[in-house]
């Protein structure tokens, strides 16, 4: 029976049948493993390109902040100090003669240190670096409302410890720029700058301007430096930037930092 | 095995292929095309049993007669199929493969194996269905043009048919053997085929319920 060609036969189909299933379900199961593989490294290929993107632009920010640093203390300390001198030369000689010429002189002198103080300013904010963002930011607010003449109203809420300079840093250049945007395009007759910590650092500017389409801005290919400068700063702060639509007038803009482990 | 158990196996598959042609025929226009031609499918192979039985009841004629035409056909949309599926896949060699095997096909009906199971056709159709399933998984392998393979009808269509096609080949090659030596137990060993064959009706279904699932994600 056991050696019998019958036997044997059915042995073959028995063995041939089961092998040709196991092939089959071999290659499905290969099939799987093989394509959840290839998806996951194409993940992590596109998760490792967004970290040296991100890491290239945080490069890039850094060297521009620096270079404004060094641009801010040389205006200061060498230009700023010159022109202190020459000051006090053209106040000695105001003394000694009643030239109208030497009055006006003096004034445009007086003139040209406050510009130099406030590029200076602008440039790289000393309040920032010694007494925080919340005093770098009101600050900020009475210095352009009082040079644009449009109302900047700071309000404050919680109190904001332990985050580290260099995101206080673009923190502030993001509501830099966007009262920079404010002044130049919204038309406003009033802007609004909240600050908000707790668990989250929320800050906000409202304006009643003209307001903005930010989608038709963003898919237009006419994006500004601005914009283009807050979306890359709020995306390497880990920040959400939230554009409020549908509003009947003026802007509102939100940016969202998570505090959790910074307080 | 009785005949009873038997006939009882072999009308399974043909029930839930029934279930699939109703699911593939409802809303027929708004399905992928790939869909539309798979209930061509399952319909064929519901009207080629249901012919068989006719054939071999009312007429008392053979049953092989039936379906040796119906693997030509079915071949020839299995094939429609891959050409749907896989992009850039060469025509001309596929309209050569379907034009041989039919030419073969008729010739074993008409002069080789004739009345008896048309095995060498069988054997031909396995080969060449597994071939095109092996190709179609290295393309999804290269294309990779989902990141959910389990989502895809298409992978559980030839998944079906690689399992189906692969089980069935020593059978097939065999049968002839089988039927001359060890007739009484043909059944048992046809059996086999008929328990892949709900397998494969099965995950067929299981591509048609993907499908369903695909249309109502998206909508």
């Amino acid at each position: 029976m056991d050696g019998s060609p019958e036997y044997q036969i059915a042995l073959l189909v028995g063995i041939g049948t089961v092998g040709m299933l196991l092939l089959a379900i071999a290659i499905i199961s290969f099939m799987v493993f093989y394509q959840k593989k290839m998806i996951s490294e194409q993940l992590k290929r596109k998760q490792l390109e967004f970290d040296h993107q991100q890491r290239m632009m945080q490069a890039e920010l850094e060297s521009q902040e620096n270079e404004r640093r060094r641009l801010a203390a040389d205006l200061h300390d060498s230009i700023g100090g010159m022109l202190s001198a020459i000051r006090v030369g053209i106040s000695t000689i105001s003394k000694q003669s009643s030239d109208p010429t030497i009055e006006q002189t003096k004034q445009m002198l007086d003139d040209t240190i406050s510009s130099v103080r406030r590029i200076s300013r602008d440039l790289m904010p000393s309040t920032l670096e010694r007494f925080g963002l919340v005093q770098a930011v009101q600050e900020m607010c009475e210095r352009f409302s009082s040079t644009t003449k449009l109302p900047i109203h700071f309000h404050e809420q919680g109190i904001l410890n332990g985050l580290e300079k260099s995101k206080e840093l673009m923190i502030f250049r993001i509501t830099q720029e966007l009262i920079n945007n404010t002044i130049k395009h919204s038309q406003a007759t009033q802007l609004d700058i909240y600050i908000h910590a707790a668990n989250n650092l929320i800050i906000i500017a409202e304006d009643d301007g003209v307001g903005f389409n930010i989608d038709e801005q963003l898919n237009s290919g006419r994006k500004g430096l601005g914009l283009f400068s807050i979306q890359n700063r709020s995306s390497l702060l880990g920040a959400t930037l939230e554009y409020e639509k549908e509003r009947k007038k003026g802007t509102r803009v939100t940016l969202t930092l998570p505090l959790n482990n910074e307080q | 095995m009785t005949q009873d158990l038997f006939f009882f196996i072999a009308n399974i598959a043909p029930c839930i292929s029934a279930i699939a042609v109703v699911i593939c025929f409802v809303n027929f226009k708004t399905k992928q095309p790939i869909i539309q031609l798979l209930g061509l499918s399952q319909l064929l192979y519901v009207l080629s049993h249901a012919a068989s039985l006719i054939v071999r009841d009312v007429f008392h004629g053979n049953q092989n007669y039936v379906y040796s035409v119906y693997n030509i056909i079915e071949l020839g949309l299995i094939l429609i199929i891959f050409r749907v599926a896989i992009q850039g896949l060469n025509q001309l060699l596929m309209a050569l493969v379907f034009f041989s095997f039919t030419v073969f096909a008729v010739a074993n009906l008409s002069l080789i194996q004739q009345w008896k199971i048309n095995s060498y056709s069988l054997i031909y159709m396995s080969i060449v269905v597994l071939l095109y399933c092996i190709y179609y998984f290295y393309w999804l392998i290269t294309e990779l043009p989902t990141s959910q393979l389990q989502r895809l009808p298409m992978f559980w269509v030839t998944s079906a048919w690689l399992i189906f096609y692969s089980g069935t080949l020593f059978l097939f090659t065999f049968i002839d053997y089988l039927v001359l030596t060890q007739l009484e137990k043909v059944l048992q060993y046809w059996t086999l085929h008929n328990i892949l064959k709900i397998i494969e009706a099965l995950m067929i279904a299981v591509a048609l319920w993907m499908d369903l699932r695909n249309i109502k994600s998206r909508s």
